[in-house]
């Protein structure tokens, strides 16, 4: 069979070559360049990146480029790092890993005199690193997501108490039981809400504020739920506008809301119960693994010794 | 110079540079040191949570895990074989606590129910119009059910019923408690008539809800832990069985036959850990009760 490792080579780089070309405006005729450059000038071309525009025309596409998007699962784990910080991250474990490999590959031909894997998989094992390391940090804002929903929706009880005799807003009642929490993930959430409320910092929350734009808190709180997708965040900013709105009784409205709360938390841990049990007899079924592997293991070295 | 050796050096050389990058990426040392805390935290909170279910204190429980690990070791010890001492070891590791674990929830769990007979109680004190809140609450503390006695302990005789209510979701440790604490201490400085009607509107209901959450849990875990039993009975069985056979015995004897005992029990373990993590559970968030009762006193402040 004739190699074909060359041909494929200067197939790819000649695809890469043409892409580069094609990106850089090489195949784009003068006058459309110089339309582009006009429109430009005139803001009457869209210069939002390539996804964005996407993601316009396909709302599905649009909902995947948001559930997969690196930076904004880096901002709902709560991760100080950015995207490039965490690209280097995962690049130095691959790395590592693929060394790793390499060197008891090493060690191991040293006895044998020939490598025992091929180089090409221990890079293909460190490679996988890098998948495992997005699904990890799904993982940890899944994680966050979930502890924020718990954190508010165990909380609402305690926020109609605080309410109650009308001392205090729901908001005000939403920032006292996140500072009594063991966890500090509201409080942590509100204060970064607050402090990009202050000052839109660069490369923070993107909750759209102006420098110096004053919005409601029932507004930064349903932006915060949206950006971060808490649904009790946005249930809450909900209802607030309900008590702001019709002037509904807040330690009411928080108890309602606390029951039906209760009563879906409820429903969704019978419907996991269900779910459960054929996974349950799936793992009981694996047990035929050790049962098989305890009573053939010695059958199979009898037949062996027989053989031998 | 061989190339093997200079390929060795490279790799060497990579390895190094790479763990000074990683070391600088994954940043300072008190992110890290937060996070091993944080890692901490769960297994300790465990630890003293089994504890309290079984009305022990944290040392004696910790002593009970240590004496039952070198029973399990010194048993192993005796027999004189590698595996059956890993095996006794993970035995007396795992199966002690796991069999008091049991006992340690359904304890919670009974605790947890006295609760809202508690608070009937308080409400029927606090409605005849002639106590406060605090009289009431050590009132109905020294005549306590017997399963919240020892948590409602220092609200008998107590002095600051905050400092009392801090105590005693202290000693008690379990989120039904801890939030009927928090509640208490959110009430403290409302009139009996508001908190009667209160507790009647809105904790009572929220706390059956919470029980039935917890009831769920409860039954999801005993689940969980029959089918563990299961598995563990069943392996037992058929290794007695084998063990029995002489010519079987011979042959798992070997070295071979004993790292494949070795991988047995890491596949029971596996179906174990694998049943565990199919078990539906609702987790609970904390309280720290002690900043409810901070943010309760800066309040007047």
């Amino acid at each position: 069979m004739p190699d074909l490792v060359l041909p494929v080579l200067v197939f790819v780089v000649g695809l890469v070559v043409l892409v580069v070309l094609w990106r850089s405006g090489a195949f784009t005729p003068a006058s459309v360049t110089a339309w582009s450059r006009i429109g430009r000038h005139h803001r009457l071309t869209d210069d939002r990146p390539l996804e964005e525009r996407m993601g316009d025309r396909v709302p599905a596409l649009a909902r995947f480029f948001r559930e997969t998007s690196v930076p904004r699962l880096l901002r709902i784990a709560d991760r100080r790092e950015g995207l490039n910080a965490w690209l280097i991250r995962v690049a130095i474990y691959v790395l590592l890993v693929t060394v790793a490999l390499l060197s008891v590959d090493l060690v191991l031909s040293l006895s044998r005199g020939s490598l025992p894997l091929p180089p090409v998989a221990c890079v293909l094992v460190g490679a996988f690193f890098a998948p495992l390391s997005y699904v990890a940090l799904q993982g940890e804002a899944r994680q966050r997501q979930d502890a924020l929903n718990r954190a508010i929706a165990q909380s609402l009880t305690e926020m109609a108490i605080l309410t109650y005799t009308g001392q205090y807003t729901v908001a005000s009642a939403l920032q006292f039981v996140a500072r009594c929490h063991r966890q500090r993930l509201l409080l942590d959430l509100l204060t970064t809400a607050e402090r990009q409320g202050a000052n839109a910092e660069p490369g923070g929350l993107n909750l759209g504020l102006r420098s110096n734009q004053l919005l409601s808190t029932v507004t930064i709180y349903e932006r915060l739920g949206v950006e971060y997708d808490v649904e009790m965040l946005h249930e809450l900013a909900t209802n607030m506008r309900r008590i702001a709105e019709k002037g509904l009784v807040p330690s009411d409205v928080l108890t309602s809301l606390s029951v039906a709360t209760g009563k879906r938390q409820i429903a969704q841990l019978a419907v996991k119960a269900e779910q459960a049990r054929p996974r349950m007899a799936m793992a009981i079924g694996l047990m035929v693994l050790p049962l098989l592997s305890l009573i053939l293991f010695p059958a199979f070295m009898s037949i062996g010794t027989a053989f031998r | 110079m061989s190339p093997v050796l200079f390929f060795a050096q490279i790799l060497l050389l990579v390895a190094l540079g790479l763990v000074v990058l990683l070391a600088l990426a994954t940043g300072s040392s008190p992110r890290s040191g937060r996070r091993l805390r944080a890692l901490m935290e769960p297994l300790l909170d465990r630890e003293r949570y089994v504890a309290s279910g079984l009305g022990w204190s944290l040392q004696a429980w910790l002593t009970l895990r240590g004496a039952a690990l070198l029973v399990g070791v010194l048993g192993g010890w005796l027999v004189g074989t590698p595996v059956v001492i890993l095996g006794s070891a993970a035995l007396g590791l795992f199966a002690v606590p796991w069999w008091l674990t049991a006992r340690a929830a359904q304890r919670k769990l009974e605790m947890d129910r006295a609760l809202i007979p508690f608070m009937i109680n308080l409400v029927n004190l606090l409605g005849q119009g002639q106590q406060t809140l605090n009289h009431a609450l050590r009132e109905l503390a020294r005549n306590a059910d017997v399963r919240l006695a020892s948590a409602l302990e220092p609200l008998r005789n107590a002095e600051s019923i905050s400092d009392a209510l801090v105590e005693v979701s202290r000693r008690g440790l379990s989120p039904m408690l801890d939030r009927v604490c928090v509640d208490l201490l959110l009430s403290l400085d409302q009139t009996p008539e508001a908190f009667v009607e209160q507790v009647e509107k809105v904790l009572i209901p929220q706390y059956d809800q919470d029980l039935e959450l917890q009831s769920r849990n409860h039954a999801a875990l005993v689940g969980g832990r029959q089918n563990g039993l299961l598995v563990v009975v069943i392996m037992a069985v058929c290794f007695v069985v084998v063990m029995r056979v002489d010519s079987l015995r011979a042959i798992y004897a070997t070295v071979v036959g004993q790292v494949m005992l070795v991988l047995d029990g890491v596949m029971v373990i596996g179906v174990l850990g694998f049943l565990r993590l199919m078990t539906p559970a609702s987790p609970w968030m904390r309280w720290d009760v002690a900043a409810v009762r901070e943010q309760m006193r800066r309040r007047y402040a």
